[in-house]
């Protein structure tokens, strides 16, 4: 299924390349996007592609269903979530332990657009339809939200579909980590919607 | 003497992913990351000085038809790393169990670590081991490291300082 | 006197971005509500000229929402101000009762156009 990858790959490109104009228009600057990663990873091995799983993370989790099943999920680092929360409320805080629920809630907030301007270019793509949920925030490590993640969006196969890009803004003052985690069946269901057959997921 | 051992304890590390296990013997230190709703057990020996770590993601593996990784749940994980420190020589009547994990990490989700926890401690006590110290629930990610050389159990937590279980 | 608008948004921070936006513009916003459920009670109780409406909502989401609040009042002129663009959940709320349809993130005078055609409609 490695051979699909690279078809994985150009379908988040669609999608996060929505998902960065729809942040550039929120913020009012602009967005840069890395060059996506589509891998097949191990469950065990997930960690090593996340990058620091200790790293103190500003996380928005955002279960996905309808006809795929997953997870995703931004990571923005402290001064990052500061910095945007500084610009979008225009009120600073110090650092994540003392957010208010109103600051929150724009981090929130930017995990549910971004969300939904990723799927809705997908959906225009592949003609499935996607429920995004209500996001849910924490700031912990990295590590401990991933694992999380994955047991909320039902992504527990031992082989995951693992997505990944990196937000820029202002040259690097602001960035944010996206990551998606898809189920198998969601595999086959993207596959096939784009008439293409899955087998052996 | 110190240098030396210190850069000795760093290629000692061996680290135990989600849904994995690992065992050793002194002087082994491993770790696994990343627990948030996830749970991590440490089985010691500490006559042998022989351990073991895994970091289970859920209760039960009959809830699911794809169960071929027994590592990723409690009731098949336990048993597993049981099996895995007796292969190395541990006695099981001296086998001392700490766990760590379980948390909610976001608020209003539905609690799958308080249901890991007990999997995992209805596990250890199906399999008659000791469950001697946990840091279990609560809201917090957490980092467990088992020394194997000394049986220490160290928690690492995000805006607190490691402590020892 | 300014047209009596309530927000439903389950976001603090896109409540306040929206009521800045229309009490800038001469709008009354006379209440705000975090999910369906709130909607529709405060709905009752304040009659506004016009509601906007998120959809991903907790309790109750911004689809029942809008056909809770056209039972209730036929007549009501509701917004949906989204995320989700996608086909299918627009051609939903539309055929819910809503009567327009604005994906975020929005421009400001997107926002003020919608609800000016929207309250200018007799229907």
């Amino acid at each position: 299924m490695e051979a699909y990858l690279g078809v994985l790959q150009e379908i988040g490109n669609i999608g996060v390349g929505n998902a960065a104009t729809a942040l550039a228009e929120l913020i009012g600057t602009k967005v840069l996007i890395s060059v996506p990663q589509a891998t097949f990873v191990p469950l065990e091995g997930i960690f090593n592609m996340v990058g620091d799983a200790e790293e103190p993370v500003a996380g928005v989790l955002v279960r996905v269903g309808g006809e795929i099943k997953g997870t995703v999920l931004f990571a923005f680092s402290a001064p990052s979530a500061m910095e945007l929360i500084r610009r979008l409320l225009g009120e600073g805080f110090s650092d994540p332990f003392s957010l208010t629920p109103e600051a929150a809630s724009v981090l929130q907030e930017i995990g549910n657009i971004l969300t939904g301007a990723f799927l809705t270019a997908i959906s225009e793509f592949t003609g499935l339809t996607f429920v995004p949920e209500v996001p849910f925030y924490t700031y912990d490590m990295l590590g401990s939200i991933v694992s999380t993640s994955l047991v909320a969006g039902e992504v527990i196969a031992d082989r995951v579909l693992f997505f990944e890009t990196e937000f820029m803004l202002d040259g690097q003052a602001i960035t944010a980590h996206f990551f998606l985690f898809l189920t198998p069946p969601s595999l086959a269901t993207l596959l096939k919607s784009l008439g293409l057959a899955a087998e052996n997921l | 003497m110190a240098s030396q051992e210190l850069s000795a304890k760093s290629t000692n590390e061996i680290y135990v992913g989600i849904a994995d296990l690992k065992v050793g013997h002194a002087p082994l230190v491993l770790i696994t990351l990343g627990l948030g709703s996830c749970v991590g057990v440490a089985l010691y020996d500490p006559v042998r000085k022989i351990g073991g770590l895994l970091h289970v993601m859920l209760p039960r593996s009959t809830e699911f038809s794809r169960n071929s990784h027994p590592a990723k749940f409690a009731d098949t994980g336990v048993p597993l790393l049981l099996a895995e420190v007796l292969k190395l020589g541990a006695d099981k009547r001296v086998l001392e169990a700490k766990i760590a994990g379980g948390a909610q990490m976001f608020e209003g989700m539905v609690n799958i670590g308080e249901r890991n926890v007990e999997a995992v401690k209805e596990a250890l006590a199906a399999l008659g081991l000791r469950l001697v110290a946990e840091d279990v629930g609560g809201n917090r990610g957490r980092t467990m490291i088992l020394d194997t050389s000394t049986g220490k159990v160290i928690i690492k937590t995000l805006g607190s300082s490691p402590k020892e279980l | 006197m300014g047209k009596r608008v309530l927000i439903v948004d389950d976001a603090a921070f896109m409540r306040m971005m929206i009521k800045n936006i229309l009490t800038k513009h001469g709008y009354e916003v006379v209440g705000e509500a975090a999910n369906g459920r709130e909607a529709v009670e405060l709905y009752k109780q304040l009659k506004p000229d016009v509601v906007t409406m998120d959809i991903t909502m907790p309790e109750m989401d911004g689809i029942e929402g809008v056909k809770a609040i056209r039972a209730i009042d036929p007549n009501a002129k509701i917004i949906m101000i989204s995320a989700m663009g996608q086909q299918a959940m627009v051609m939903e709320a539309i055929q819910a009762g809503a009567k327009d349809f604005i994906v975020k993130p929005f421009q400001q005078e997107r926002v003020l156009q919608a609800l000016e055609r929207v309250l200018a409609r007799d229907d």
